[in-house]
């Protein structure tokens, strides 16, 4: 197992240092955004298959796809903020000496990611929508912490990676939010490959020295972080500067509508399937 | 802005669907929310979202102390804190 996984960090060390980016020469930046462009995949915005998306005139839905990406690119910045510093705690703590050379990799491209990320926002919205997340300190068992870390990592970058490739490939998509898109995903898709490693090694050793209580914690805590997660995609503010009535009753019918469901499970199954097989999530719960 | 009735109304609603061991009866505006676990952190962005949505106010997040989530009566004081 270990040297399976040496193995593969290894292979994770040489991609990354075939691929290793200069975050100022990578991306050209128009002067502005296109507004006869669209911004977002139409079949990702967070209202479409609803009523107010269906009563959107089309220079309309586009300007919430605008929103809707700067609202995408500010999650993964927030999702991204805590993940470096996760990053850095547990860079020379492993007793895998790889693992921290790939740290260093996952750390450099997480910091690119922001780069890109902030300066979409920053240059053609003049914000980053603010996280609206909360943590606060608790007590973990032997190993809980860890695993939480690595195992939140993984299901915030696996749904963030399919909307990376749909849009990368969106030939419908304004050049600049292609190519965003695009250079997240060459690197998330090593990370993930990494994330989904560190993930089945750590739950295959904690998991059975735990209390039933604490799996039965961790599991309950990684169906509402998934909920959570989800929730980010669905943000009144970027309703609100689109120009949207009444956002929080339309952030909250979009959430429930059957579409948007049926949308979240199919792009969070394969996430899914991997928690369930390594038992770290309640069947049924966590959309 | 809502009557201070309908807004302490609408927090407990809010809690006894998302929150875990306690009903309209069991819940009051007293009941020690996280610390009970009746709601977690990861559900306070929801709670969040309801308390803008009340009180027609944008919550800077980075701003909050501990303690502004601990019950009812502690979010009513801080976010709606000129009604009491």
């Amino acid at each position: 197992m270990t040297d399976k996984f040496k193995g593969t960090v290894q292979r994770l060390c040489e991609a990354s240092r075939k691929q290793f980016a200069n975050p100022y020469d990578t991306i050209e930046w128009p002067d502005k955004v296109d507004p006869d462009a669209w911004y977002m995949s139409p079949e990702l915005i967070s209202l479409y298959g609803g009523e107010a998306f269906a009563a959107l005139s089309e220079p309309a839905r586009k300007r919430l796809s605008f929103f809707e990406t700067v609202n995408f690119f500010s999650l993964n910045i927030h999702g991204e903020k805590p993940l470096v510093e996760g990053l850095a705690r547990r860079l020379y703590t492993s007793d895998i000496p790889e693992v921290s050379q790939y740290l260093h990799h996952f750390l450099d491209e997480e910091n690119k990611h922001m780069v890109y990320f902030g300066g979409f926002c920053q240059r053609y919205a003049n914000k980053v929508y603010a996280d609206k997340k909360l943590v606060f300190p608790r007590e973990y068992a032997a190993g809980e912490e860890e695993l939480l870390f690595f195992a939140k990592v993984m299901i915030f970058e696996e749904i963030v990676d399919v909307y990376n490739l749909r849009m990368a490939e969106d030939e419908r998509l304004a050049p600049i939010a292609r190519r965003i898109n695009l250079l997240h995903h060459r690197d998330e898709a090593r990370h993930l490959v990494f994330g989904r490693e560190v993930v089945a090694r750590l739950s295959g050793r904690y998991l059975p020295e735990w209390s039933e209580a604490t799996r039965q914690g961790v599991r309950e805590y990684l169906a509402q972080y998934l909920t959570a997660t989800w929730k980010e995609y669905y943000n009144p503010d970027a309703y609100q500067d689109a120009g949207l009535p009444n956002v929080y009753a339309l952030q909250r019918s979009a959430w429930d509508a059957p579409q948007a469901q049926a949308h979240r499970l199919a792009v969070s199954q394969p996430c899914l399937n991997f928690l369930r097989k390594h038992h770290l999530l309640v069947d049924g719960k966590g959309i | 802005m809502k009557p201070e009735a309908e807004i302490r109304r609408a927090l407990r609603e809010w809690v006894v669907s998302h929150g875990r061991g306690v009903t309209e009866k069991t819940l009051s505006d007293e009941t020690p929310l996280l610390e009970r676990r009746v709601i977690t952190s990861l559900q306070i962005m929801d709670l969040i979202l309801l308390v803008e949505e009340l009180s027609g106010k944008r919550i800077d997040v980075q701003q909050l102390k501990p303690g502004v989530f601990h019950n009812i009566n502690a979010i009513m004081l801080r976010f709606f804190g000129e009604m009491n």
